[in-house]
């Protein structure tokens, strides 16, 4: 059961990683609107170039 | 004859079958209800007009995106572009307004609020407008805040980009820059980290509490607990900053304060677990104290960024006059454009038909018609001629002025205005919240404590006596309380921003369970504000009458009076007007118009009124072809509205800038009564009649109402000018339904109802809590899972409200 003074410090040392990634990441503003980003996913890109890929590729499937 | 003509309306009245479509209409732009009487998709010449553009530029797909997501608020109808920001581009405004960054001086950034955006294709809308100005590198919406931020560069104009928002439907107000609060951003990013450092050690605590529970013995044991200590120094330290700080502030201004119960709690709790660690016992809290403190926290997070949700006002720009004005040099006979700090008292400037007219002052020359309404809020215009005085943020309707300054900025009348709000709202009291006042019953709590540890001590064992003392601390904390009611308060708030009713804070709705009456100002708040079309009646044969109307719409949209605004509104959605010319357009200030149109002579004139509606008539070659009704028509449910008001226990008044004998008929349509019945008052009047009755709600619109908005106990702002309205008031209406107004105080009583409950359900909880510890009987576990428990029941209790809560916002969202 030692090993538990190897996997508990590396489990807290990866813990506190994304603790810190969390506060560079609020620093930076990531949190500063929560509202906004969810309403963005649904807006579709007409001209995007992954849509025009997969519809010329369904189009060549079809002819 | 006028009997006569009288009789003949009301007989076409009768008459008139009012049908009703199966389903009521909803405007294609903004799903608004479109009033039966106007046969149209749209419901208002706005949303029309933008329809038309969306389409023409290919932007059509914002109506399927619209459809596909859910609206955060409801949406606004959108305004006709009238506004002109050419003054974005000066130097001059560019300081005040836009920023650059230092790393990246190529590039300008300026913020704007707008108005109206209530979803994703609102976002996406807003952002594409960078397609259509040239140089614009990124426009990025808040919808929370609506606040959009817009970067250009170098050859970018942010007035362009300002048209295009209004194009769009989003009137777009300017912030100064550095404004948006950015102590505010910092703090509550500060919270967000807080809150993520108490989050991730107590759950890092709490595993390692579990193994305790579990039994773990010896050098594991003992490793744990000091491994949970250093986990839990961060939290203390850190994490409960926020509390220490409001605690120390209540305490040095010797008023009470939830927190100061709460962090008397935490400590003792802190002492007694590094007491208890140190002897080796295993009466160890951190992992309580540690959630409670994340817990807490979130609450207070949630309740912070609901109410960012509503403007914090700071930043609205006051752009009631324009930036630039016309000065007329008498000497050199030349007319300049300078900006309006350089105008002195004494210089003679000159105004437009259809500008706002900058400063106080006399007229030198020239005869033309005003709209007073920014200080009145009547939208009569009245006329004016050569020695007579006219005041800053009025419009001049009809013909030139050339004016001599006597008072310009904040010496004008409407200046005086602004910075006595800015006054009054500094004066403004702050309430004692309902949580801080009960505090006081969990402060003696604590005394009680020192009493148990004190009886305990005398009879020897010290040991048993600080422990159940300390424990005693911790579970008569009120936490469960202090976490409820942030999260009772927010849940509303978010819910009513989303009916459209923005509430700046908590305490707003708490101060409304304080108020006894209720003042209304009259037009634009009872009333639409707007002189409307009721009905048109034509005389004429379907073919002829069509001729008259686009006639009568070429003709009106030369004028610029009310009467005009409402006839040409009313024809726009109606048939398709045709831009045809007019020969020999003549205006008569006030009385009517007349011209030639394809060849026949028409005059709109006016007759009289017809029971207090406005009437206009029309006549071609003399002969009369037709009449108007025009009126200011009563919000609907106004009436309603009132009697449920009433039977709130909230007495009505009408508080008016019009004259007396309108404000009499109002009050009687409405049921009030005459003696609740203030006419005739100036903005400085109504100021002294709410300063007379503490405790009241103060219903108005602009800036004639702004003072009498900030004065009050509760001043609620009606959808109207933005500026001055939402800086003066407490709630501001992005709704026209003045219904929401009953509703929204059934809302503030019935959440003081939750957060009362909570009280009384904590105090019971407190009380056995306390028993159990003086007996001995709380351990770590027990107190680990008392908390939680009773967390989660007053979780509940606030969050489903009580049924008249969910009934109001059931029928708001209607």
């Amino acid at each position: 059961m030692s090993i538990i003074y190897l996997l508990l410090p590396m489990a807290l040392l990866l813990g506190f990683g994304f603790l810190g990634a969390f506060i560079w990441m609020s620093a930076k503003g990531q949190y500063d609107d929560l509202e906004t980003p969810p309403y963005r996913l649904l807006i579709e890109d007409e001209n995007s170039n992954l849509k025009n890929a997969i519809n010329t590729s369904v189009t060549r499937k079809e002819s | 004859m006028e009997e006569v003509y009288s009789l003949h309306i009301a007989f076409r009245k009768m008459n008139t079958v009012t049908v009703s479509t199966s389903s009521f209409r909803k405007c294609i732009h903004c799903g608004n209800s479109v009033s039966a009487s106007l046969r149209s998709d749209f419901c208002c010449n706005g949303c029309k007009l933008i329809y038309e553009l969306l389409n023409k530029r290919g932007l059509a797909q914002y109506y399927s995106l619209k459809a596909k997501t859910e609206s955060l608020r409801k949406p606004l109808p959108a305004f006709d572009p009238i506004s002109d920001y050419t003054y974005l581009d000066s130097p001059e405004s560019l300081k005040i307004y836009s920023w650059s960054d230092t790393s990246d001086p190529s590039h300008r950034w300026m913020e704007f609020y707008l108005e109206g955006v209530h979803c994703a294709a609102c976002v996406w809308l807003t952002e594409k407008v960078a397609e259509f100005v040239d140089d614009v590198r990124q426009i990025r919406l808040n919808l929370g805040t609506s606040i959009a931020t817009v970067k250009v560069g170098t050859l970018g104009s942010f007035s362009e980009v300002a048209q295009e928002f209004l194009k769009m439907g989003y009137r777009p107000h300017p912030i100064q820059k550095g404004m948006t609060d950015l102590l505010q951003k910092k703090e509550t990013r500060t919270l967000l980290v807080q809150l993520g450092v108490a989050g991730a050690c107590a759950g890092n605590i709490m595993l390692l509490a579990i193994s305790l529970y579990g039994g773990v013995e010896g050098d594991l044991a003992h490793h744990f607990k000091w491994v949970s200590f250093i986990l839990f120094l961060p939290v203390i330290t850190y994490s409960a900053l926020p509390f220490y700080k409001s605690a120390l502030n209540s305490l040095k201004s010797k008023q009470a304060s939830i927190d100061i119960p709460i962090v008397f709690g935490i400590l003792m709790g802190t002492v007694a677990s590094i007491f208890n660690l140190a002897i080796g016992s295993n009466r160890i809290y951190f992992d309580s104290l540690s959630t409670l403190i994340f817990l807490l926290l979130a609450t207070r997070y949630l309740l912070r960024r609901t109410q960012q949700l509503t403007l914090s006002t700071s930043h609205l720009a006051h752009f009631l006059v324009p930036a630039t004005v016309r000065k007329w040099d008498p000497i050199s006979e030349q007319i300049e454009d300078v900006l309006l700090d350089q105008i002195a008292p004494g210089d003679l400037i000159q105004v437009r038909a259809g500008e706002s007219i900058p400063v106080d002052g006399e007229i030198i020359e020239g005869s033309s018609s005003i709209n007073n309404a920014l200080l009145t809020g009547e939208s009569e215009p009245k006329i004016v001629h050569i020695r007579e005085k006219v005041y800053a943020g009025t419009v001049n309707l009809y013909s030139p002025l050339v004016i001599k300054v006597s008072q310009s900025g904040l010496s004008t009348r409407l200046g005086k205005i602004l910075k006595s709000i800015d006054e009054m709202l500094n004066r403004k009291s702050k309430i004692i919240s309902y949580a801080d006042r009960i505090s006081r019953i969990f402060v003696l709590f604590v005394v009680g404590i020192s009493i148990t540890l004190l009886i305990w001590g005398t009879q020897g064992n010290w040991y048993e006596g600080i422990n159940r003392s300390l424990a005693l601390a911790i579970v008569t904390c009120p936490c469960t309380f202090a976490l409820a009611t942030p999260l009772a308060f927010s849940l509303s708030l978010g819910k009513l921003a989303k009916a459209g009713i923005l509430v700046k804070g908590a305490e707003t709705l708490e101060k409304l369970n304080e108020v006894r009456s209720i003042f209304f100002d009259k037009t634009g708040t009872l009333t639409k504000g707007t002189f409307q079309v009721i009905e048109w009646i034509s005389q004429e044969s379907p073919q002829d009458k069509m001729e008259t109307e686009q006639a009568v719409y070429a003709l009106e949209i030369h004028s610029n009076h009310p009467i005009a605004k409402a006839i040409t509104d009313y024809f726009s959605l109606l048939s398709r007007p045709i831009h045809e010319e007019v020969v020999h357009f003549q205006e008569n200030i006030g009385r009517g118009v007349s011209g030639t149109f394809r060849g026949n002579l028409y005059e709109i004139k006016r007759s009289n009124l017809q029971n207090s509606n406005t009437a206009v008539s029309v006549y071609k070659n003399h002969l009369k072809v037709g009449d108007f009704l025009l009126g200011d028509e009563i919000r609907p449910f106004a009436n309603e509205t009132i009697q449920n008001l009433r039977k709130l226990g909230l007495r009505p008044w009408i508080l008016s800038g019009d004259t007396n004998s309108a404000t009499l008929a109002l009050a009687d349509r409405l049921g009030i009564s005459p003696m609740s019945c203030i006419g005739e008052s100036s903005p400085e009047i109504k100021k002294e009649v709410l300063a007379s009755h503490p405790f009241s709600i103060m219903v108005g619109d602009g800036a004639n109402d702004a003072i009498a908005l900030a004065t009050a106990h509760v001043g609620v702002a009606m959808q109207s000018g933005i500026e001055v309205s939402m800086k003066a008031a407490d709630i501001y209406l992005a709704t026209p339904h003045i219904s929401s107004l009953y509703h929204l105080v059934i809302i503030s009583k019935e959440t003081l109802k939750v957060v009362r409950r909570n009280f009384y359900f904590s105090l019971l909880y407190n009380g056995v809590a306390a028993t159990a510890a003086v007996l001995g009987k709380i351990d770590p576990l027990f107190a680990a899972l008392l908390m939680p428990m009773s967390a989660i029941i007053v979780f509940l209790s606030s969050i489903s409200g009580t049924r008249k809560m969910r009934q109001s916002f059931q029928e708001l969202s209607v």
